[in-house]
């Protein structure tokens, strides 16, 4: 018999779990729908963990950590921007060297910042912040409402995102650039700007995404702390049909499972437990071949997603 | 194609010149030094590495050696990085991972002057100068077990760890069972794997998990298990760090912490090696040898003074050989590994 608390517990921790991904997909979706398929997000969460955990670490306030993490993802998302929207350079390079670079420049001035042998670490994380009146429903009110404020940002920006690029002129000028940016210049839609607006709402999210994992979850740095979610969250966004509300279900989809496979050792017994538990975590991806095998002939991305716009 | 040649040109000039500017620049050293170096595959950060790292500046210190290293040397680069020390003279190499282990197999042989010690590995060839360590540190493991026992409200154990089927790390997880079990033959013990060997994230989760099964306290294998034993300002579980002396990452959840002590080991290799009686083959670090240790939170030593006199007999007990454990069929003290799936 597996305890309704136990259950309350696996839904609580999914959101959780999924919080990084599903802001680091919603960034991202902003991106692609705009033609940037930008694989340097690894990098960028990368940063926004370091950055925020510097901030933290030497105000001693987490809402600063918040901040700087946020400006660490905008910075390294409008460096990805400089090389593949003013440079032209090619867009799956570029972001694969803006990772390579993160790695590289967080460890240096971590060693700058820190001296070695000695392990720096917060003394206090963002915890989670129960909702007032909504965090006593039963069930619903632990799964929900007593989450950290990544979760709520995340959970607030689906429609919010949703709205913007599909109910506003900036959302139609972004996915009329995504299809074709030479005729949307030639109506006179100033590609460039526009794409860099979208980096910077994508660095946003993509920071705190990174954040989150340095002053919220955990409360050191490490290079190796962002575990491929950055990766992750580009798959979710392909998943999510490259739309906020699929992002949010892909998002959950990896959630529950990574969830599940930690949780599966409570509920199961035995030697076969921890092949169940790999398994399990591999089965979101499973899912999203799936899910592209099955439904990719009708779905497509935005037409110009990677490619290099230059104007004549 | 001329500015290829030209770009080509600057880079081979540029390349000489640091080359030439490091060859005049560089000192060599004196030759009486006992030259150490250690090859690491990861940031020296990381915690194996800082253990290691930690032994040998000690050494430098204290046994007047000198010591270089390189870190993120990856499988393929490692016997040219082992060659390039050799061959600049260095006593002894130091290889610090898993993937290290043929390079130094193969190796040893053709240098006999130089001293070989491997970190973890399935080396044969130990020949007269090849030495084999890993992280043995199953009897400050079995002392943790024993405590949480002593000090579990609701006798559920847990334990968060990497990847299952892995031989050194089985190693720890025998030892804290079998020290719960000394204590409590009856006591649970849940593993919760969480398939990486870094990600506190996920290492979080399965805390919690756990926690919310019953277990109130909790063996962290892994980073991320303290950050899951806080809620807010209330402690909801408590837990042992690993490796290295973590207790004050968490001074309100760490107990105490299972650690590793490198300085008596690569003393004793160091002056082996100097005195040309060096001992090949496999190193164990053990209580008795202080390499194997287990460090009370100062704040718990005080909280359980019952259960700490009681850690201090059973460590005595320990280094005196008098706790056993069955490997294979053969009755044995814990300081032999015990590697088989918990």
């Amino acid at each position: 018999m597996i305890e309704m608390a136990l259950v309350v517990g696996l839904l609580a921790i999914t959101l959780r779990t999924a919080s990084p991904l599903l802001l680091a997909s919603l960034g991202e979706t902003i991106a692609e729908r705009g033609g940037i398929l930008n694989l340097g997000i690894e990098g960028a969460m990368l940063i926004g963990a370091f950055s925020g955990f510097l901030g933290a670490y030497f105000t001693g306030s987490l809402v600063v950590g918040f901040i700087t993490a946020i400006i660490g993802g905008i910075l390294t998302v409008l460096l990805f921007g400089i090389l593949v929207i003013k440079v032209n350079l090619d867009q799956v390079v570029s972001g694969l060297a803006i990772n390579l670079l993160a790695t590289g420049l967080s460890l240096y001035f971590f060693r700058i910042a820190f001296s070695q042998g000695n392990f720096p670490y917060l003394g206090q994380l963002i915890d989670p912040m129960p909702i007032p009146g909504l965090s006593g429903i039963p069930i619903i009110g632990d799964i929900l409402f007593n989450q950290t404020i990544f979760v709520y940002i995340g959970l607030l920006s689906v429609p919010l995102i949703y709205w913007i690029l599909f109910k506003t002129s900036f959302g139609l000028r972004l996915r009329s650039i995504g299809e074709d940016p030479f005729v949307a210049s030639y109506l006179g839609i100033n590609v460039e700007r526009t794409r860099f607006i979208s980096l910077i709402v994508e660095g946003i999210f993509v920071g705190m995404a990174g954040g989150l994992l340095t002053i919220s979850m955990f409360n050191t740095f490490d290079t190796r702390i962002v575990a491929a979610r950055g990766f992750v969250a580009v798959s979710i966004v392909i998943l999510g049909r490259w739309n906020p509300w699929g992002a949010l279900t892909g998002s959950l989809l990896f959630g529950f499972t990574q969830a599940l496979s930690l949780w599966i050792g409570t509920f199961l017994v035995g030697p076969a437990a921890p092949s169940i538990s790999q398994l399990l975590s591999l089965l979101p991806y499973v899912v999203t071949l799936l899910a592209l095998v099955v439904g990719g002939r009708k779905v497509r991305g935005p037409a110009s997603l990677g490619s290099p716009f230059a104007k004549e | 194609m001329k500015t290829n040649l030209i770009i080509l040109a600057i880079v081979v000039v540029a390349i000489i010149g640091v080359g030439a500017y490091i060859a005049m620049t560089s000192t060599s050293p004196q030759t009486t030094q006992f030259r150490v170096a250690a090859i690491y595959v990861t940031p020296i950060e990381e915690t194996w590495n800082q253990v290691l790292h930690q032994a040998l500046l000690r050494a430098k210190t204290e046994l007047g050696i000198s010591y270089n290293y390189s870190e993120r040397v990856s499988e393929s680069q490692v016997e040219n990085v082992m060659r390039q020390y050799i061959n600049s003279g260095f006593n002894m190499i130091i290889t610090d991972s898993w993937g290290f282990w043929e390079a130094a197999d193969r190796l040893a042989p053709q240098f006999p002057n130089v001293y070989f010690a491997q970190g973890s590995g399935l080396n044969v060839n130990f020949g007269k100068n090849l030495a084999l360590f890993d992280y043995y540190i199953q009897e400050a493991a079995f002392e943790a077990g024993a405590i949480a026992a002593k000090i579990t409200n609701t006798s559920k154990l847990g334990i968060v760890t990497a990847y299952s089927g892995v031989g050194d790390v089985n190693n720890l997880l025998n030892g804290f069972i079998a020290g719960a079990k000394h204590v409590n033959p009856n006591i649970n013990v849940t593993i919760s794997y969480i398939q990486s060997w870094y990600d506190p994230g996920a290492a979080k989760v399965a805390a919690s998990a756990l926690i919310a099964s019953g277990v109130d306290v909790i063996y962290s294998e892994r980073y991320g298990v303290f950050e899951a034993c806080k809620e807010g300002s209330n402690v909801v579980a408590l837990a042992f760090g690993n490796i290295v002396d973590q207790n004050s990452l968490a001074p309100d959840v760490v107990v105490g912490s299972v650690t590793w002590d490198l300085y008596p080991m690569v003393k004793t290799m160091i002056l082996g090696a100097k005195n040309n009686n060096f001992t090949s083959g496999i190193y164990y670090t053990t209580m008795a040898n202080n390499g194997s240790k287990f460090i009370w939170n100062p704040a718990f030593q005080a909280k359980y003074p019952a259960v700490y006199n009681y850690s201090l007999a059973l460590e005595a007990q320990i280094k005196a050989g008098n706790i056993t454990w069955v490997v294979g069929n053969a009755t044995v003290p814990l300081s032999v590994p015990k590697f088989d799936n918990p």
